[in-house]
This record gives structure tokens, sequence and C-alpha cells, in this order.
């Protein structure tokens, strides 16, 4: 079939089926031929980068936003989570910080310590300067030997 | 031409072809077109809906309840997140393995367990609560398995990081975080948050990427209360060991601001931790507010209001002589001996120190009965103060139409007529500031908001309340004063009343000889800055009486709050520092004769009958019990069961009414209670 084909036209390439139209290839030798300088085609070809670039940054601009909302978004909620968990955490804390000062505690540890309550003739108010010149705070703990 | 023809044709076919897949094309433009507009447009509303259930989640906002701060900003109640956990029954592949695994992390018992889950599955449950508010230990164990049918819900729990401190104030909470008791109780509204609603949106890890606030949170109101959470201990600590030291059986101390009403501690004893819930068979009394709740005949520190109204409706003055005579005195149809002995003739300002009854009796009759009713009303008797606090007691003043013959003696002296321990505060603080009658305040602020303070009301003329301060400190500084012993103050001076009344008894219809002792003071005495009232019940002897009982915890708890409040001492040291005897003087005057006739005033409060039945109950000291009633008494069947009760109680003839299943844990009347005729006993059983 193919030699046939040959036989009848080394030009000839096969027929698309049905149609009735034939094509035929002629080699050309354009070794010789030199690009010629188009000085508009290089500015239409740099027009259309522009065009392409100026797109390119419409779209950005019109989807950046939309992404920077959505990354804030995520970085929004998990700060409110953290939030959340410091508020609870710091309620946990609150009540760790109460129990460590109430009076029952801290009568505890002063009992521990040998602390008591001054009498009441070893307080002396700033109002009232003692004899000697001594001053002490009247809510301050003294340290007494508890009998 | 033949060639020609079949290329024509040939140039036909392919722009059919080329027509026809721009038309298959085109016609699949408008299909996809079409469905566009069906989901997009028409079905809008739908898929919008799907999206949002697979996107958005709504989640509720916490709001937790407000704290509770004392008036120095230290904590009082809080509450806490926590996680309650519940499982997908339907999920559990193996109900043993995770019945283990639960019970083991979560300290649950594992065959209750087991049953709970069996059930669920049986039945198709997906949701069952396993443990509400676990602990951070529980749910960090908890957490760390990764178990799929676990689910963790936040949750909240209330803390009271002071334990005992002012539970009687501060209150409970129960069921989660309702208000069971006390400020609590009383502010639960203003307490209490409203809890939010936000719309999360959720990508396909579950990350949040956006939220939208449906309804904002609304944290509950944090109070700020008056009370001054160390003073609160030191009146604690000090009324616990002076009813311990007494043998007594409750006690209630407050302290007041006598200008502003401002309640600086007010401790009651027994007394409970309110992190706990209520445990069966725990003592009943440790949750009553006492000092609020429950009135009591105040016995002779009532003389403060009978010498009140004699100094503004009488010619009478703190010299004037009263004929006591030798400890008796006659009134129609009774005679009336004075508790110790006669003090012949006194003055009025004697009358206060010594508290003698008859002469308290005498000034009373001179008063008038209109009058005493009058001021006794215009003190606050009878009538609630309006301090915050839930189930407060308006005690009791008869009308004038329901007094008796003896009435007038009774009162005069604190008998018939019942108050609570604020309502004595308050009496104090009149003389303390002047004459006015201060409302009680609890609450100093509301959020950052300034509660204010209603103004106080006239009640006695300030000459009359000079007159009443110089006769109170009398009963200190008088040597022969009844609380000259044990409440004077080193370095300050006071003023008070004492009080020993004796506690009715509802089922024998008698007094006994068990007491509710009391003193009630303020210092300094010339520029008040505290009143102290303290109350000790079910004192017994000599050693019981108001002076004796209730004086040493009025001084060690004033001695403490003038040192915390630093006010300067207004008497030289070693005036105050002179020799003290312990033995009180005159220990027995202070007593109010109780059996002048008629019933207790106590009795006709039938909430209080129970409770007195309580107070008056015998100890374990044999010595101290009175002598049981003739006639049948009724049995103890606390701790039995039902059969028991029964089979016991048929055996005796006694009609009983059972209440609950399990073991017989309550009952009334009381065990050794007279048993009347055809009297039903109730009895309440509890596992």
């Amino acid at each position: 079939m193919a030699a046939a084909r040959a036989e009848q036209d080394p030009f000839r390439l096969r027929e698309l089926p049905h149609d009735g139209i034939y094509f035929y290839s002629k080699r050309i030798d354009n070794s010789r031929l030199q690009r010629q300088a188009d000085p508009a085609a290089a500015g239409q070809c740099w027009s259309a980068v522009s065009a392409a670039a100026v797109l390119l940054m419409i779209g950005a601009s019109i989807i950046s936003p939309n992404v920077a909302s959505i990354l804030a978004g995520y970085k929004l909620e998990a700060l409110k989570q953290e939030r959340q968990s410091l508020i609870d955490r710091k309620r946990e804390l609150d009540v760790r910080e109460a129990s460590l000062l109430s009076p029952e505690r801290l009568n505890s540890l002063a009992k521990d310590r040998q602390l008591a309550s001054p009498a009441s003739s070893q307080i002396y108010h700033l109002d009232n300067p003692s004899a000697d010149g001594h001053f002490a705070k009247a809510d301050a703990p003294v340290l007494t030997h508890q009998r | 031409m033949e060639f020609q023809g079949r290329a024509f044709w040939g140039q036909c076919a392919a722009v059919n072809r080329l027509t026809v897949l721009a038309a298959v094309l085109l016609m699949c433009g408008f299909g996809i077109f079409g469905r566009l507009v069906s989901l997009q447009v028409m079905q809008h509303s739908k898929y919008a809906a799907i999206a949002r259930s697979q996107q958005e989640h709504t989640v509720d906002m916490p709001a937790p309840r407000g704290s509770i701060f004392d008036r120095n900003g230290q904590p009082l109640a809080l509450s806490v997140p926590v996680d309650s956990v519940s499982v997908n029954p339907l999920q559990i592949a193996d109900l043993r393995v995770a019945t283990e695994m639960l019970g083991n992390i979560l300290h649950l018992d594992q065959q209750v367990l087991y049953s709970r889950l069996q059930w669920a599955k049986d039945n198709h449950r997906g949701f069952l609560w396993i443990k509400r508010r676990l602990d951070a230990f529980e749910t960090d164990r908890l957490k760390a398995v990764h178990l799929d049918y676990v689910q963790f819900h936040p949750d909240s729990l209330r803390r009271y990081p002071g334990n005992m401190t002012a539970s009687h104030i501060v209150g409970a909470v129960y069921k989660g975080e309702e208000g069971a008791a006390g400020v609590e109780r009383s502010f639960d509204k203003a307490l209490k948050g409203h809890v939010g609603s936000e719309r999360l949106v959720m990508d396909v890890k579950r990350r949040g990427i956006d939220s939208h606030i449906d309804s904002a949170p609304q944290s509950g109101t944090e109070l700020t209360l008056t009370i001054d959470a160390r003073l609160q201990y030191v009146a604690e600590t000090a009324l616990e060991a002076g009813v311990k030291a007494k043998n007594a059986r409750s006690g209630t101390a407050i302290v007041m601001d006598p200008y502003t009403g401002e309640i600086l501690a007010l401790a009651n004893y027994p007394t409970y931790d309110p992190n706990k819930p209520p445990l069966t068979g725990e003592d009943p009394l440790a949750r009553f507010d006492l000092g609020v709740s429950v009135p009591f005949e105040p016995g002779s520190i009532f003389k403060v209001v009978t010498l009140s109204a004699a100094l503004e409706t009488t010619n009478l003055r703190p010299d004037s002589p009263i004929a006591t005579g030798g400890g008796t005195l006659s009134l129609p149809g009774r005679v009336i001996h004075e508790s110790h002995h006669g003090f012949g003739t006194i003055t009025m300002a004697e009358v206060l120190a010594y508290s003698s009854n008859i002469g308290a009796i005498l000034i009373g009759q001179r008063v008038g009965r209109e009058n005493m009713y009058e001021y006794a009303r215009r003190l606050g008797f009878g009538q609630k103060t309006g301090v915050p606090l839930p189930a407060e007691s308006s005690g009791v003043l008869r009308p004038l139409t329901r007094w008796g013959t003896t009435s007038l003696a009774s009162i005069s002296m604190g008998q018939e007529v019942s108050t609570t321990s604020v309502q004595l505060a308050r009496l104090c603080a009149v003389m303390a500031n002047g004459g006015m009658l201060v409302k009680p305040k609890l609450i100093l602020k509301r959020g950052n908001k300034l509660e204010p303070t209603e103004p106080p009301v006239r009640v006695l003329k300030p000459e009359t309340v000079m007159t009443m301060r110089m006769m109170m400190e009398g009963v200190v500084l008088n040597p022969r004063g009844t609380a000259h012993s044990t409440a004077r103050l080193d370095g300050y001076t006071s003023a008070g009343k004492t009080g020993t009344a004796q506690i009715f008894d509802s089922t024998t219809h008698h007094y006994t000889h068990y007491y509710n002792a009391s003193f009630m003071g303020f210092t300094p005495v010339t520029n008040p800055r505290l009143v102290v009232l303290v109350t000790i019940n079910r004192t017994g002897g000599e050693g019981g009486m108001g002076a004796s009982a209730a004086g040493p915890v009025f001084n060690k708890i004033a001695t403490e709050a003038l040192r915390m409040l630093d006010v300067p001492k207004d008497i030289p040291e070693n005036i105050a520092s002179a020799p003290k005897t312990d033995k009180p003087v005159p220990a027995e005057a202070d007593l109010a004769i109780a059996d002048l006739g008629g019933t207790s005033v106590m009795e006709e409060d039938s909430s209080m009958k129970q409770l007195l039945a309580e107070q008056v109950k015998p100890e374990a000291d044999p010595d101290e019990i009175p002598a049981a009633p003739p006639g049948p008494v009724v049995p103890d069947f606390r701790g039995k069961s039902m059969r028991d009760v029964v089979e016991q109680a048929s055996a005796d003839g006694i009609h009983v009414t059972i209440e609950g299943s399990g073991v017989a844990r309550a009952q009334l009347p009381l065990p050794g209670s007279p048993l009347r005729r055809g009297e039903r006993i109730r009895i309440v059983f509890a596992r």
C-alpha cells in the first residue's frame, strides 16, 4: 500500500479517510533565510507581557486580600483560643493564690514559725511616738515565743 | 471534476462535524450554566445551609459566675473552668475495656459504670454523661488516651479558697452553680452570667477560620463584701474556742461598723466547708446562719432597751434610786425572786451594771406597756433588719393586744421577746453611733460601683444615748459590773451589756438550765469604731453566763480588730492592765428569771421548735443531763433498718410515719422527748 502510494506521488501524504482531500509535503530549504528585524513585533511582545503582568497583578490584588483574610482568620482564631486558655489558667491561679493567702493558711504558717499577734502593750502607733522614740507598725507581726 | 466534487462534499462533511461539535459544546455550556443557575440561584438557600452546617459550628461562649471578694480584695468565691465528660456508648467496641479505662482514670465504681454503659448501648443511646466537673489531673489523663467515643464539655466549678472562712455569709452553690445559701443565693441573679453564642467557621481539619458572635456573653457581676477576711477568721477562731471552752452547742459573733452598719465579720459555729456538698449525717446546725436566721430570747441585753425607753419617757436618770428590795418583787398574782441576791436600793446606772432583774422590771413598769412596745419596735425588734442574707428571721415581739399580765415584766428583762444576733448588733450600734438605727450592710461594691449606704434613722435622742453609753461603760469599768473581769480591753475603753437567758424546752414547756450567753459591746467609748456581739448557745453552770462565756470572746475579737484597724489607744495601758479576776462578779445576777409564767415566745415560732430541741438535747456529759420527764419517751430509731423500726414501733405500740428508704437517718420528735398519747413519730430514711 505504501509502495503504491510512493509510486503514485512521493510528496503525497496519506489521504484523510472518506474526505477525498489530499495533502502534499514539500521540502523547502530555508537555511539561507535570515530573520528580518521587526521593531513593532518586539513592542507587541512587551505589550503582551505587560498586559499579562497587569492582569496578574489585578488578579493578585483581588485574590490576595481574601487569602490574607483567611490566613489572618486562622491566626485570629488561634490567638482567641490561646487568650481563652490563658484566662482559664489565670482563674485557676487566682484560686491557688487565694488559697495560699487565706488567713487560715497564713495563721498555720505563722504558728510554725512561732509568730504571734503582738500584745496590746507591744503596739506603738505612729501618731503617738513612744518615750524611747521607737515605732512599730500596728499590723506587722512580731516574732515572739509562744507560751 | 470528480476530484473537485469529492473535495467539496468532504469540506461540507467537515463543516457539519464541527458545527455539531460546536452545538454539543454549546449545549453542554448551557447545561452547565443552567445547573449553576439551579444550584446557585434557585437552590441557593438549601445548599448554603448545608455548607454552613459543614463549615460552621455554634459554640457557647463561657460567662463565668461573678466572683465574691472581701473588702480588701481577697477572693472568697471564684468560678474556674473545668471539663465534664460524656461518651457515645454506640461507638464503644468493648464495654469491659472502656469501663476499666474510664473507671480507673475517673475514679468511678466500675460495676455501676458498666451497667450504665450497657443500659445505654442496649437502648441505643448515643450520649451518656460519665462524670461532671473533672479535676485537672483527671482531664489531663483522659485527654492523653485519645478515646474516640469520649467527648469533653466545658463546664464551671465554684471554688471557695478560704474553705470555711465566711462560709455562712458567702454561702454555697448546688446543681452546678445555682445559689444555695448566703450571698450566693441572695444575689444569685446578679452573680449569674449569661452564656453567649458564637458561630465558628472551620476548615476540613477543624481549625477555626472565622467567628461571628451571635450573642455576646455577659459575665456575672463581681461582688465585694464588707467582710474583712482576716477579721472574719479571727472572729471564727475566737468563737470556736469560746464555744468549745464552755462545752456549748453553737455560737455567733458579729463585728459591725456602728456608723454605716457594715458587717466586718459574721461568724457562726459550727460551720461548714462550702467546697464540699452536704453529707448525710452531718450536723444540721452547721449550715444554719444562726446570727441571721435563728432568734433567741436575749435576756439581760434587752435591759438596754428598757433603760433607753425610761430615759426618754420618764424622769428617771442614771443616779435615780431604784429600790430593788431584798431580792423579791411582788407582782399581781406572783412573787419574783432576784436570781442571785438583793441589791437593796441602787441607782439606775447600777441596775444596768449589776444587771438587776427586779430593777429592770421596776423601771419597765415606770415606762409602761405602750412605751416599751413602741421603743422595742423603734429599735428594730420584731422586724427584719434587711441584711441581704436569705431566711432572715424577724424575731418575735408580740403585739400589745397579746401581752399578758406579766409580759411587761418579762420583756423588761429580755424574756417573752426573741431577737436575732444581727438585731442585737444593730441595737448596740444605735448606742455607739449616737442614736441612729442603721441598716446592716453586707455588699460594699457591685462590680466597680459602690453600693449606696441607706441613711440611718434617728430613734433615740443624742443625750439619751450619751447617758446610755456612760451606763454601759459602767458594766465594764465598774468593779461590780457584770463584765468587769472579762470584757475590759488593754489600752481601750469599752462599753457593753451582758445577757444570759435560759433556753426554753418546747417539749417540756419549761425553761432549762442551759443558757444563751451573750455580750454586746462597742469600743472605744468616746469615738466608737466597732460593735461586737457574741452569743454562745447552750452553756451551763456559773461559767456559762454572758460575761464569763461571751465576754472573753468579745475581748479577743475586739483586741484583734482594733489592732488590725489601727485604732489609736484611748486610755493608758497600765489602767486597763489592772489585775483581772477570773471569777464572774456577780455571775447569776445576769441571769434573766425565766419562769415568770406563761409560755415562751419561742414556742410561737414553729420552725424554732426543732432547733430548741436540738439546743436542749443532752450531750455526752451525764452530769449536765436534766432530769428526764416522767412517762414514756420517744425511742431512738436512728441507724435502724425499716424492718427493725416497724417491728419496734409495733411492739411498743407507737405510730410512725415513714419517709424514704434505706436506714433511718432522722426522726421527729427527737429521741428522749416525752411521748404523748397518739403522737406519730416521723422517721426519714435515706441510703
